[in-house]
């Protein structure tokens, strides 16, 4: 079992935290106000999590957890809103779509094929392993919609002179999808690359903290590495090429939000 | 090239109203373009040119308004075909990323112009045409001066073998000699392309078979010749700046 952490060994990890903060602050870095809201955020969340997971692990019902799951998958698309500067037409539908598909296919193959767990619905297994997987696909979604209406916006000329020389807005826009989708996954396959030799990962080294036997938890640790890329693979794509459908009309047009009424002479200085 | 000759309506614009937030970009805009012609547009800055140039090859829609093109709404067109068929080069230039043979090739591998061919032949020709030499196709595109960028965008949107050509202010960035090249080119290709130029150069307007002068979004005169005395008068009085060739 693992050893109780008592209040005053907290107090210990925050007095660390309490020391970060004053070295961003004596140093002037202009992360102190980030750095306080999401320790504090960190906290309060946590805890609450605690509580609702402590209460639904007593209930252990099929609809609680699929309730909790929804739950994660609304705040995670919240989340994502938050972060796009860009407001595309629909976009909460399309996270909504992206995530909840990507992160439910994959967590129902890992609940359902990969451990077998009986009843599927056991709050202990889905619940950690679900929300991992969710705020993954959130972070690559995250990131391939933020870089893919950047990369649209400041290289609107190259793809408006591609599509006035007979290329599809799919055409067009080829560098600015392979590179938003290569942004999505990178932190996925940089972590996958350095898993073992940089560091153990936090679920693995929760469960040998736990006093599961090392190769078990490598065996667990691989099989949610891979549900997690497959998760913010699929995810990210369904949201690229959905987002694409917004940002390009029938017309193979750019139809930028915000954008699209002004003269195209501004929009030329704009981007020029 | 593939413009058939003749001096049929090829465009016919109606009653074409564009809106921005709260102004109105072109508005009323009745304009009727021919085959094989070269039609010049003139006005001040901010006056609809560029924008109008837009709608003819479907870069924009209009809010209202009709556009015929070859006798069919130009929106019911295949877009892709469209612009394959009626080719644009801007006023700023813009060049991809690589050399100046990879810029002149890259369209050719679009869909809609895989079927049009062109050799290495082809490609020196055009480019030579336009007073580049060959050494110029393993330059890095980014490298080049705004003139000779320019040059390379309205050979690489001649090198689809279009039936139109819509060229926003092609000659703005280049010299003397360079500019007479262009202007000698555009000759000899009307006739057998429709041309549709946007400039203030008294070259274009010496060659123009149709000559439409745009101010505040509207259509102000539309003619088939105009001395150089009149167009300057217009420029001058619009605040449009005079000849930029």
């Amino acid at each position: 079992m693992a050893e109780q952490i008592q209040l005053t060994q907290m107090a210990i990890a925050y007095i660390l935290l309490l020391a970060v903060f004053l070295l961003v602050l004596t140093n002037r870095l202009g992360v102190g106000r980030q750095l306080l809201i999401a320790s504090f955020r960190m906290t309060v969340q946590l805890l609450l999590a605690g509580i609702v997971l402590r209460y639904i692990f007593g209930f252990n019902f099929w609809y609680t957890t699929l309730l909790v799951l929804l739950v994660m998958l609304a705040s995670a698309v919240h989340i994502v809103l938050g972060r796009i500067e860009l407001k595309v037409r629909g976009l909460s539908l399309i996270l909504l779509a992206s995530i909840g598909v990507g992160s439910g296919l994959v967590t129902a193959v890992f609940i359902f094929l990969i451990v077998g767990r009986f009843p599927w619905y056991d709050a202990v297994y889905v619940l950690p392993i679900g929300g991992m997987i969710i705020g993954n696909a959130m972070t690559a979604c995250a990131l391939v919609v933020e870089r893919f209406t950047s990369e649209v916006r400041q290289g609107r000329a190259l793809i408006e002179t591609s599509l006035s020389l007979g290329a599809t807005s799919k055409e067009a826009s080829t560098a600015a999808f392979r590179s938003a989708y290569k942004a999505a996954l990178l932190p996925t396959i940089v972590s996958m690359s350095g898993i073992g030799l940089v560091h153990l990962p936090g679920m693995m080294t929760g469960q040998i903290l736990a006093g599961v036997e090392p190769m078990l938890a490598v065996r667990y640790q691989i099989a949610i590495i891979i549900a997690i890329l497959a998760a913010a693979a699929i995810s990210s794509l369904m949201a690229l090429c959905l987002v694409r459908g917004r940002l390009f009309n029938s017309y193979h047009q750019i139809v930028m939000p915000g954008e699209c009424d002004k003269p195209i002479e501004a929009l030329n200085r704009q981007s020029s | 090239m593939n413009g058939s000759p003749g001096h049929d309506a090829l465009y016919r614009l109606s009653k074409i109203s564009l809106r921005g937030d709260n102004f109105t970009i072109l508005d009323s805009i009745d304009l009727t373009l021919f085959s094989g012609k070269l039609h010049l547009i003139a006005g001040p800055s901010g006056s609809g040119k560029t924008s109008l140039l837009r709608l003819l090859n479907g870069m924009s829609t209009p809010a209202s308004g009709s556009i015929v093109y070859r006798g069919e709404d130009l929106l019911s067109h295949d877009m892709t075909l469209l612009r394959s068929r009626v080719a644009m080069i801007f006023q700023e230039p813009v060049m991809f990323p690589g050399t100046v043979e990879h810029n002149m090739r890259i369209p050719l591998g679009y869909d809609v112009n895989r079927s049009i061919e062109v050799g290495e032949r082809g490609v020196v020709k055009m480019l030579s045409e336009l007073g580049l030499n060959r050494q110029a196709l393993d330059q890095d595109a980014a490298l080049l001066s705004g003139g000779e960028k320019q040059r390379v965008a309205i050979a690489r949107a001649l090198m689809l073998q279009p039936e139109v050509l819509l060229a926003d202010e092609p000659t703005s960035a280049l010299d003397q000699l360079s500019e007479q090249r262009v202007v000698e080119l555009f000759d000899r290709l009307k006739g057998d392309m429709t041309l549709v130029v946007v400039s203030h150069s008294t070259r274009f307007l010496e060659m123009a078979d149709r000559i439409i002068l745009v101010s505040g979004g509207r259509i102000v005169t539309q003619c088939d010749s105009l001395t150089p005395a009149e167009f300057a008068e217009f420029l001058s009085d619009e605040g449009a700046g005079g000849d930029d060739g």
